[in-house]
């Protein structure tokens, strides 16, 4: 059997009901894991080594009641540090927020404790969700398994590292311009943003509001659509779907994003879009429009909305915060209602062109990342590559979105695709991924941790 | 006189200015370069689109 370390969260579900595995071994398992690789991936701020095993034995004896929760009761998760959990400090990786200590529980870690899901600790963020990779915080930033001097993507950068590094089989994030699908792809994992409040919000530190959504980061789409029926507020699902197929799924390429991908970034696309024709899908090519214009106005409102938020500690404490989170927040202090006001008229004119494409297609294909993975020291590459992203446009618009791994590049590093669906429509946006998870070569090489 | 202390002041930023001048001073160019970008973009008039624009529905 495969080690209980690399099993999915679904997997992991069902050898706990054939009796194959119990939640305490897995439990022990990971904590082993973790504390064999943590001091190299930086991947917690705190590690629940108590209560988690406490309980897994109380979901192991569900298990043997014949009583589970749910799918995943007794199945371990971590939760990006800026989820709140009851009686620990969510500190949003920030010195300013090192004393915090959350009186109840996130909606959405009331929803995993509810399903039994085990909690293993607070992970690695970029400062309040935006900034990083930063090294001069009060945590050390995490480092990408697949080569530990590259970037393991942000903000949701533990998450991604934890599921990637079999430290967990999946950890909840968050994503205001592309958080959960950035890391996910940078560490080879599946990250899903669900349509807009489709996953409550509430406990859960804000960076800008109208852009942020929290979601899994977890090893497969089985398990993006098992989690999402457990964390969404509409009742869906979303399992039920993914075995449909490709056949009749109308699939539009966002030709202009694709044009600016690097050469073995986009040969990757290439050869997936030539899978999904293969298996029956409906493949024709659109356009969004120009990049640039869709990150400024995403990137007003994030500033606006987040200086609205942390104005008075700008004021008072700046020193406090990382540079780059510094950096990042400031401009907000110097935008007037009137950008503001221009920034949500074009997001309205955004909202509206990419639900004219939705008219004629199901799903859209985009890059992921257009670049391979830079250096986490790399303050230019970086820089480059944040600002030529396609993930941002659908934090603007509110529309589902997928991150998958399709293979790697020279340098070994992951390199992956990402799907935007209809608002709502999850289950035709996993079944596309699940059914492009199927006709890829089966990802079988582990990051070289052991 | 450098725009630069006024503009802060007003955001109440002066102990961040004598602290961090560089950064605020970029902070303030970078704000006027996304506007300018946006500008780019025609705006519609009130008979053109629905007004306030400000909701920003997802379904």
């Amino acid at each position: 059997m495969t080690d209980p370390v690399w099993l999915s969260a679904t997997d992991l579900g069902d050898a706990y009901r054939k009796g194959a595995l119990s939640p305490v071994a897995v439990t022990q398992a990971l904590l082993a894991r973790i504390e064999k690789h943590e001091p190299s991936l930086n991947a917690f701020i705190r590690r629940e080594m108590d209560t988690a095993l406490l309980d897994a034995r109380q979901s192991e004896v569900r298990w043997r009641q014949g009583k589970p929760l749910s799918a995943i009761d007794g199945v371990p998760y971590g939760l990006k540090d800026v989820i709140d959990a009851a009686g620990q400090p969510t500190t949003c990786h920030s010195k300013l927020r090192l004393h915090h200590i959350a009186v109840h529980d996130a909606h959405v870690t009331a929803l995993m404790r509810q399903a039994g899901a085990v909690l293993m600790g607070k992970l690695a963020t970029h400062e309040f969700a935006l900034g990083g990779p930063s090294f001069d915080l009060p945590f050390p930033p995490a480092r990408n398994p697949w080569n530990r001097d590259h970037h393991p993507g942000g903000s949701s950068s533990g998450a991604g590292v934890a599921v990637a590094a079999g430290m967990l089989p999946f950890a909840l994030g968050t994503d205001t311009a592309g958080s959960i699908r950035n890391p996910a792809g940078a560490c080879g994992i599946v990250g899903l943003k669900p349509t807009y409040d489709l996953v409550p919000r509430d406990g859960v530190f804000p960076l800008a509001p109208s852009l942020d959504h929290v979601g899994p980061l977890c090893r497969s789409v089985a398990d993006a659509a098992l989690l999402l029926e457990m964390l969404a507020q509409k009742p869906a699902a979303y399992t039920a779907h993914l075995d449909k197929g490709l056949a009749g799924l109308r699939i539009g390429v966002v030709r202009n994003f694709l044009a600016l991908c690097e050469s073995q970034v986009a040969a990757a696309l290439e050869k997936a879009i030539v899978a999904l024709r293969d298996a029956g899908a409906d493949i024709c090519d659109v356009e969004l429009p120009d990049l640039g214009f869709l990150q400024t106005v995403n990137r007003v409102i994030l500033q606006a909305e987040g200086w609205s938020i942390h104005a008075q500690d700008l004021r008072n404490r700046a020193g406090d915060f990382a540079v780059s989170t510094r950096k990042r927040l400031l401009p907000g202090a110097f935008l007037a209602a009137e950008d503001l006001l221009c920034a949500q008229r074009l997001r309205r004119r955004v909202i509206t062109g990419v639900q004219e494409l939705f008219a004629g297609v199901d799903i859209l294909l985009v890059p992921n990342s257009f670049d391979s993975i830079c250096r986490i020291d790399d303050e230019a590459a970086l820089q480059h590559s944040y600002a030529r992203q396609a993930r941002a446009p659908f934090n603007l618009t509110g529309h589902p979105a997928i991150a998958l791994p399709i293979g790697f590049c020279s340098k070994g590093l992951p390199i992956s695709l990402q799907l935007a669906g209809r608002y709502h429509d999850e289950a035709s946006l996993l079944r596309a991924a699940y059914g492009l998870e199927r006709v890829l070569p089966r990802q079988t090489k582990l990051p070289p941790l052991d | 006189m450098s725009p630069v202390a006024p503009l802060a002041e007003a955001a109440g930023l002066a102990k961040t200015l004598a602290e961090f001048p560089d950064e605020v001073e970029a902070a303030i160019k970078l704000a006027a370069q996304q506007r300018a970008a946006m500008a780019k973009a025609r705006i519609l008039t009130p008979e053109e689109e629905a007004w306030p624009p400000m909701q920003v529905l997802h379904d």
